[in-house]
């Protein structure tokens, strides 16, 4: 049965019918075919193998690249089989989403996993001092002056952004209150979040996949590391405690940035701009802020590691992980802010008896 | 396949129906390998290039997942929670040795960061010695491996798994990519970590058969994914 076959001489179907078949797949697309059968629905002009483990053969493998067949029952008698007579392929713009939904599901799913695992080591030891100091100073001390740069920036934006509106308003000087709500809330963790996602999380998934594609972590494994508990817990150790850090320090950035730019630039009056401030900046503000960039060094953490573990071969593969790490750690943050928000609102409504969003 | 069984005395290092596949192929990459490594074995594993030697060493050290099979150490199967324990006794030494960045003292001091060598020191004294052996001078732990040749770092690597003073090792040609003498260097060094305790074992995969007949009692064969027996 071996043989290069296409769809006018494909081998008969009594002889591949009592046959495990099995379509080994090339990247990017997905056969299917329903063996039992012999349904065999194949993507037009893609490169793929017919596995074929008869009791009396081992491995008789074949690589079919000229099959333009798809979606149809092959019958008895191949010979009636022409080109024309077979449908098209089923490459439709549905099935793209479907191919992307089903990755992004076994994404979550994987990254999930991972983290799961990741908190399981960490229950039964937590990294020693000497491996975890290293990497706090990197991800901790290392992004203070990029933080800052960020907090101070946002601060002096939002002033500017929302002093004509203020001003045409006559409450220029309840500026504060705007600048430092939105600041603690919202502006100051997210960007800070995302600053450290590009700076912190493709540097370690770099990192990490650069050790993964120089076998380095195999080499750790073979020396009876746990390679998860050696570097993945270390790091999310240090991202789940230094991102809260960080963004309080972005936060008083920009709330020393803000002030300055609205009181000496702006010129509104010293008094009334922290009198306004410290009446509408709640703790719960600060607190809910804070809260939301303890996910976000966690998502951070969890997707950097995952991607450097997960790379694919050459110095491509790297560059790709450390793309991918920011990327999907730059959604993944929105997501979690748009959720946490919610919820953290739905929940002070709970608490404090005011009217829902709903 | 028949187990290359020699002795009926508990093994130190057994398999049984090592099966691993190429998921894409669907071929047999290992064919239901079993095979014991017994106390102060000296096996030598031979066989053509892509004949599955490395994917034997790796899955019997437990780096590989496997589509079948099992690996029992000391008679006892090594669950995977067990596993950075178990590779602890049982090391598998790299055909290109994966060193981390940093220096030679880096690289040797690195094991002893890890939880399954927590408690145990450098020994610099013997590094030193058996750096000596080699022909390098004290300086040479300071310097950093992207400076190092092939075979040092081959040497580095087997030094930094040798301290470890592991029960098995699995050599994966460990005298590949260095000359003569660091070759016979090599094998000294490896027998000097043999000698040490009558119990320890290796399994050194090579391509040259005066070396196997040198550093081994017992001559292993694999061909396309099957493990025979020869004298």
């Amino acid at each position: 049965m071996s043989g290069e076959w296409s769809g006018v001489n494909l081998p008969s179907l009594p002889e591949l019918r009592h046959w495990p078949l099995r379509i080994a797949t090339y990247p990017h697309w997905s056969p299917l075919i329903a063996a039992m059968r012999c349904e065999i629905r194949l993507d037009p002009a893609s490169r793929f193998a017919l596995q074929s483990r008869p009791p009396s053969q081992t491995s008789p493998l074949r690589v079919c690249p000229r099959v333009h067949c798809s979606g149809t029952s092959f019958p008895d008698s191949h010979a009636s089989m022409s080109h024309s007579a077979l449908p098209a392929a089923r490459s439709t713009p549905i099935h793209a989403l479907g191919g992307m939904v089903v990755a992004l599901v076994s994404l979550v799913g994987d990254l999930t996993l991972f983290g799961l695992q990741t908190i399981g080591g960490l229950t039964r030891r937590l990294p020693r001092g000497y491996v975890l100091w290293p990497v706090l100073h990197k991800i901790g001390v290392e992004s203070i002056a990029v933080v800052l740069v960020t907090g101070g920036f946002v601060g002096m934006v939002i002033a500017v952004q929302t002093y004509d509106q203020f001003a045409q308003m006559n409450m220029e000087n309840q500026l504060g209150s705007v600048i430092n709500v939105t600041l603690f809330k919202e502006l100051g963790p997210v960007l800070a979040a995302l600053m450290l996602a590009g700076r912190v999380g493709s540097s370690m998934a770099a990192e990490l996949g650069t050790m993964k594609v120089t076998e380095q972590i195999d080499a750790l494994t073979a020396l009876g590391a746990d390679p998860i508990g050696y570097l993945v817990a270390p790091r999310l150790i240090a991202c789940v405690l230094m991102v809260p850090l960080l963004t309080v320090l972005a936060d008083v950035a920009g709330m020393c940035s803000g002030w300055w730019f609205s009181c000496e630039v702006l010129g509104i009056d010293h008094h009334f701009y922290w009198h306004h401030s410290l009446a509408y900046v709640a703790p719960w503000d600060i607190g809910s802020g804070l809260s939301k960039s303890l996910f976000f060094g966690i998502a951070i953490a969890t997707i950097a590691c995952h991607r450097g573990f997960n790379c694919s071969a050459g110095a491509e593969g790297v560059g790709q992980a450390a793309t991918e790490a920011f990327v999907c750690s730059f959604v993944a943050i929105l997501v979690i802010d748009f959720l946490l928000g919610t919820f953290l609102m739905e929940l002070y409504h709970m608490l404090w008896g005011v009217v829902s969003m709903r | 396949m028949p187990l290359p069984h020699r002795k009926d005395s508990p093994p130190l290092l057994e398999a049984r129906g090592l099966t691993r596949r190429d998921h894409t192929t669907g071929a047999a990459l290992l064919g239901d390998i079993s095979l014991r490594l017994d106390r102060g074995d000296r096996v030598a594993l031979i066989g053509p290039t892509g004949s599955g030697k490395t994917l034997l060493l790796r899955a019997l050290a437990g780096l590989d997942p496997l589509d079948g099979g099992e690996v029992a150490f000391r008679g006892t199967l090594v669950p995977p929670s067990q596993m950075p324990a178990f590779r602890r006794q049982v090391i598998y030494l790299h055909q290109h040795p994966a060193l981390f960045d940093g220096t030679v003292a880096d690289n040797l001091a690195r094991p002893f960061q890890l939880d399954s060598h927590a408690g145990r020191q450098l020994d610099t004294a013997w590094l030193r010695q058996a750096l000596r052996g080699y022909g390098r001078e004290d300086t040479f732990l300071e310097r950093s491996v992207t400076r190092l040749s092939g075979g040092e770092r081959q040497v580095v690597a087997l030094l930094r798994a040798v301290q470890l003073q592991p029960a098995v090792l699995l050599l994966d040609e460990p005298t590949a990519s260095i000359d003569e003498a660091a070759g016979r260097y090599v094998e000294s060094l490896v027998a000097e970590w043999a000698n040490a305790d009558p119990e320890r074992a290796w399994l050194w995969v090579t391509h040259d058969l005066s070396q196997a007949a040198r550093v081994s009692g017992h001559v292993w064969r694999m061909e396309r994914g099957q493990l025979t027996q020869s004298a």
